[in-house]
């Protein structure tokens, strides 16, 4: 609607109710946008108080398998792996009491170490795309020779994954999170 | 958590015979496509389909012995992923071909 | 304080297909390099009739090259057949000649490659002459740089089993990624001399 309707609105029956329509809908978002600072405003305000303290990261008894993890998740995100059936996993597992794993269920996990590889490889590949869009030869040759010499030596990397011992995850299973990964890659 | 180790990467390997197989297979359709051209056997239409067909056969003959795609188990997921590719890349070249065949001088 | 934990009925297996989760993986890659030949392909079927006062395919093409270099890549694909069988038999002496013999096929395609290339723009038919031979370049050049890419790769697996002195299962999958690499590069080539170089001629 531009600037000159305005003036021409009464006059014109086939702009009738749009704008009011229009106008509701704004509104609308209008709300939508105040409670929603409302709501971070409220949670900031309150979270000390007991009923917002959740350790178990089921807040809202979930009924699929992401409410099975705590928040944030052990850094082997299922301790054992859920076989699902249905639709609703969670929901049924909760419903026949079987919430609890029995000492024979956990198994060796196998995780990969951390890498920087990735994102030098990507930084390189973002030099090359550079260069090729200016034409700064050198550059791109830099830049390949980079992402190759990155991927070789990767390739010669031996110390790329770990186990967990099934042990280490019965024992972690049910306790918080620690706060730093990386203490326990270096453990390990 | 015992299992047997064996040298296994999920990917069948074939023997010597169906390299050999697909090999002499090869030779003679790729023989037969450069044939059908330089020896003119037909009009141009159906030595373009000719070849079309050839290299369509001889792609499925590499896929079955060379890169051992079958309906096993274990092959049934890069069969999968194949097929969806194999679609996608109809509909970039048809839908290509299609839409800048419909291009007009104001279209 | 404990978490709400799931009930198991673990059938046994999570991690024990390291290996073949990698060559799915590398094939799920390779489906993604054909939709960009798949592109390729396109640009070229609706460029590849305009000429631009420039040559068309019949008068650049030399069909007996393309022959030459369609016999080294498919013979280059049994040659690395060969050698994953001997890689798989754990025969790293035989798996080195193999790969050996198919990095010269390689690298002879490669050369015929660019002397055909570098012969086109030394006469003025370069990439920038028309939409055929713009497209024709790219195409073409794509999978000659895959093929590069190829014996690269090829290299430093032959250097790694060298100096494991056999063939491990870490270099076994990587044996098998690049078996498929190679294998779909000669089906690539396939399209190629099929699609640009005999339909040019027809």
């Amino acid at each position: 609607m531009t600037r000159p309707w305005s003036r021409f609105r009464p006059f014109h029956p086939a702009w009738r109710c749009r704008p009011e329509i229009t106008l509701i809908g704004a509104l609308i978002i209008l709300a939508r946008v105040l409670f929603q600072v409302a709501q971070v405003v409220v949670s900031v305000m309150k979270r000390n108080s007991p009923e917002y303290k959740d350790v178990t990261g089921d807040p809202w008894n979930g009924r699929t398998l992401e409410w099975a993890m705590s928040s944030p998740p052990p850094i082997y995100n299922f301790a054992v792996l859920p076989v699902v059936h249905d639709l609703d996993a969670f929901a049924h597992v909760k419903q026949r009491g079987r919430t609890r794993h029995a000492i024979e269920d956990y198994r060796d996990i196998h995780m990969p170490r951390n890498t920087s590889a990735g994102l030098i490889i990507g930084s390189f590949t973002l030099a090359i795309g550079f260069a090729l869009v200016w034409h700064i030869w050198w550059l791109v040759i830099a830049g390949l020779l980079g992402v190759v010499v990155t991927l070789i030596m990767r390739s010669y990397d031996d110390d790329i994954d770990y186990t967990i011992s099934a042990e280490t995850v019965a024992g972690m299973d049910g306790t918080p999170t620690p706060a730093r990964e990386f203490d326990l890659q270096e453990a390990l | 958590m015992a299992h047997v180790h064996s040298i296994d990467t999920g990917a069948s390997h074939g023997s010597v015979g169906s390299y050999v197989i697909d090999f002499i297979f090869s030779v003679v359709l790729t023989v037969a496509a450069f044939g059908v051209v330089t020896q003119q056997l037909m009009g141009p239409t159906e030595s373009i389909i000719a070849i079309a067909v050839l290299a369509f056969i001889q792609i499925l003959v590499h896929l079955v012995f060379f890169l051992h795609m079958n309906t096993s188990l274990l092959q049934r997921w890069n069969v999968v992923a194949f097929g969806f590719t194999s679609m996608v890349a109809v509909i970039v070249i048809e839908g290509t071909l299609w839409v800048l065949n419909s291009v007009g001088p104001t279209t | 304080m404990l978490q709400k934990t799931l009930s198991l009925n673990l059938p046994g297996s999570h991690d024990d297909h390291g290996a073949s989760n990698t060559v799915l993986g590398f094939w799920l890659y390779l489906m993604t390099d054909c939709i960009i030949f798949a592109s390729l392909f396109a640009v070229f079927a609706v460029t590849g009739n305009q000429f631009a006062g420039g040559p068309s395919g019949k008068d650049v093409f030399e069909l007996p090259g393309v022959m030459m270099e369609t016999a080294i890549l498919l013979l280059s694909s049994i040659t690395f057949g060969f050698g994953m069988l001997a890689a798989h038999k754990g025969k790293s002496t035989a798996l080195l000649a193999w790969l050996g013999v198919t990095f010269v096929l390689g690298a002879v395609f490669i050369a015929l490659e660019i002397h055909e290339l570098s012969l086109l723009i030394a006469q003025g038919y370069g990439p920038e002459r028309s939409a055929f031979l713009s497209a024709f370049f790219t195409l073409v050049g794509t999978q000659g740089l895959h093929v590069t890419v190829g014996l690269i790769w090829m290299t430093i697996l032959a250097v790694q089993v060298i100096g494991n002195k056999k063939v491990t299962q870490r270099d076994l999958t990587r044996l098998t990624c690049l078996s498929l690499f190679w294998h779909f590069l000669d089906i690539v080539w396939i399209c190629v001399f099929t699609f640009v170089y005999l339909t040019s001629v027809v």
